[in-house]
């Protein structure tokens, strides 16, 4: 089959009646394929990620994942863990009490076997270079480790594609030159939310452009 | 800075691993609960005053906790007085202490000093999400603990945003007074709290969804029993044990 990874048509979403801030937006990702989606602030962009994974509801249009329609929250749970979202404030994403507590999370809750999850949160805190963090709680980390640490709480799930919204936000150099690497390496499909010029070039090929409500796709 | 504090230290209670901890805790507790008479108090104020000289415990720290208890004590057996007097009005205008009353009283603040002593040394000995693992580690009602998890995790965040809220106020001439305007600006500032834990309590919880979370909450680790940690529950239940036995001497 060849079914598009993620295909979505006239998605529309308002916060406030009367102010839209989606007006049926479509488009369609696929596999491998990395994309940049940039407007400026409160054009939609991080509303878009939401829809896309279900955690907001269009009244409008509709979405399909890996060819499957995804209309109720039980079709969603199926291939959430199949996409990752990076949220733009990591203390949303980081509610585990230690690092290792955040690695095992999402391979358990998927149904992994304790030491398959074992593995692969082992794998994963080295690939990223934390491994000496594991034990620590995450409330106490710097924004930057924060990050780190949530991007890898999402790899460790080995998703085909990841939603990132605003990954580089209030980083420092250091940190930003780490997840760009990260990121850059990732083999699956990408969505990158963000007015970061310089990391989108580095890491994605195509731009979605959004303004005032309507999704260009260049 | 966290608004959460404990007591950092490197004494031999600080080694043993949270659960083993927290297990003698619970035992300890319960027993000096239970047990009545006065040898099994006796012996339950010894316990939790070795326990807090093997934890090392700043004595200034230790004077203001119990000062603080005792003031509350104090304050609790003032209410009490007429009843342990077992006097009234009508029988006699001068107060006639009864020994029964007052020596209850005495073994309600024993045991409450004892209580918070074991307290102070076995558990707040430990950083408080150490407590909320452990807790899980013994597999206590597991929403308990998750309960207070995300307490120990969010708390902190509510205590920032409502200093920058605060702060925001102060940096644009703010005073707080006792005049209207300041209560229906607090009002704001705490409508404004309120609402901002909302939306942060709705993202954690798509944050938990994404990651394939369907309302059971896994454990990520494999209790750790060290011969220390088991060497030291198990000496808590003895210690229990001899508490219960010293209730049955007369």
């Amino acid at each position: 089959m060849n079914a598009s990874f993620l295909r979505f048509w006239n998605l529309s979403y308002a916060y406030e009646e009367g102010r839209a801030v989606l007006r049926e937006v479509s488009g369609r990702i696929e596999r491998g394929e990395r994309i940049a989606l940039i407007g400026p602030n409160g054009a939609g962009k991080s509303t878009l990620l939401l829809l896309l994974m279900g955690l907001l509801k269009s009244p409008t249009g509709g979405l399909e994942i890996l060819g499957r329609r995804c209309r109720l929250e039980q079709d969603f749970d199926e291939v959430r863990g199949r996409i990752g979202l990076l949220f733009q404030d990591s203390d949303d994403q980081l509610f585990n009490p230690t690092v290792w507590d955040e690695m095992m999370f999402g391979p358990l809750n998927l149904g992994w076997s304790f030491s398959r999850a074992e593995a692969k949160a082992k794998e994963t805190l080295v690939l990223f270079g934390i491994e000496n963090q594991a034990s620590r709680f995450t409330h106490r980390l710097s924004a930057g480790e924060k990050r780190l640490v949530a991007l890898a709480s999402l790899w460790v799930m080995e998703p085909e594609a990841l939603l990132l919204d605003e990954p580089t936000a209030g980083l420092d150099d250091s940190a930003r030159q780490r997840v760009k690497a990260i990121v850059a390496s990732f083999p699956g499909s990408l969505v990158v939310a963000s007015h970061d010029r310089e990391f989108l070039e580095g890491v994605t090929s195509r731009r979605w452009n959004l303004v005032a409500g309507h999704l260009e796709i260049e | 800075m966290s608004c959460l504090t404990w007591i950092p230290g490197r004494s031999w209670i600080h080694r043993v691993t949270p659960e083993a901890r927290l297990f003698s805790a619970l035992v300890l507790m319960v027993a000096l609960t239970i047990a009545e008479g006065p040898w099994a108090a006796m012996g339950g104020g010894v316990l939790a005053v070795v326990l807090v000289g093997l934890a090392r415990l700043p004595l200034r720290l230790l004077g203001h906790v119990l000062i603080r208890l005792n003031l509350v004590l104090g304050f609790m057996a003032l209410l009490l007085l007429p009843a342990l007097c077992g006097s009234s009005l009508v029988e006699s205008p001068a107060v006639r202490p009864s020994g029964n009353g007052f020596s209850l009283l005495g073994r309600m603040v024993w045991k409450g000093n004892a209580m918070v002593m074991l307290y102070l040394a076995l558990l707040a000995t430990m950083d408080p999400m150490a407590l909320g693992l452990a807790m899980r580690a013994l597999r206590l009602p597991s929403r308990l603990a998750l309960l207070y998890l995300l307490t120990v995790r969010y708390v902190d965040l509510l205590h920032h945003e409502w200093e920058r809220i605060r702060r925001a106020m102060g940096v644009r001439g703010f005073r707080a007074r006792a005049d209207r305007r300041t209560f229906r600006l607090y009002g704001h500032a705490l409508g404004r709290l309120f609402l901002r834990s909302l939306e942060r309590a709705e993202r954690i919880v798509w944050a938990m969804k994404c990651r394939g979370f369907k309302g059971h909450y896994p454990l990520s680790s494999r209790g750790r029993w060290t011969t220390d940690s088991i060497l030291f529950a198990v000496g808590s239940c003895l210690a229990a044990v001899l508490i219960f036995a010293l209730a049955w001497i007369r």
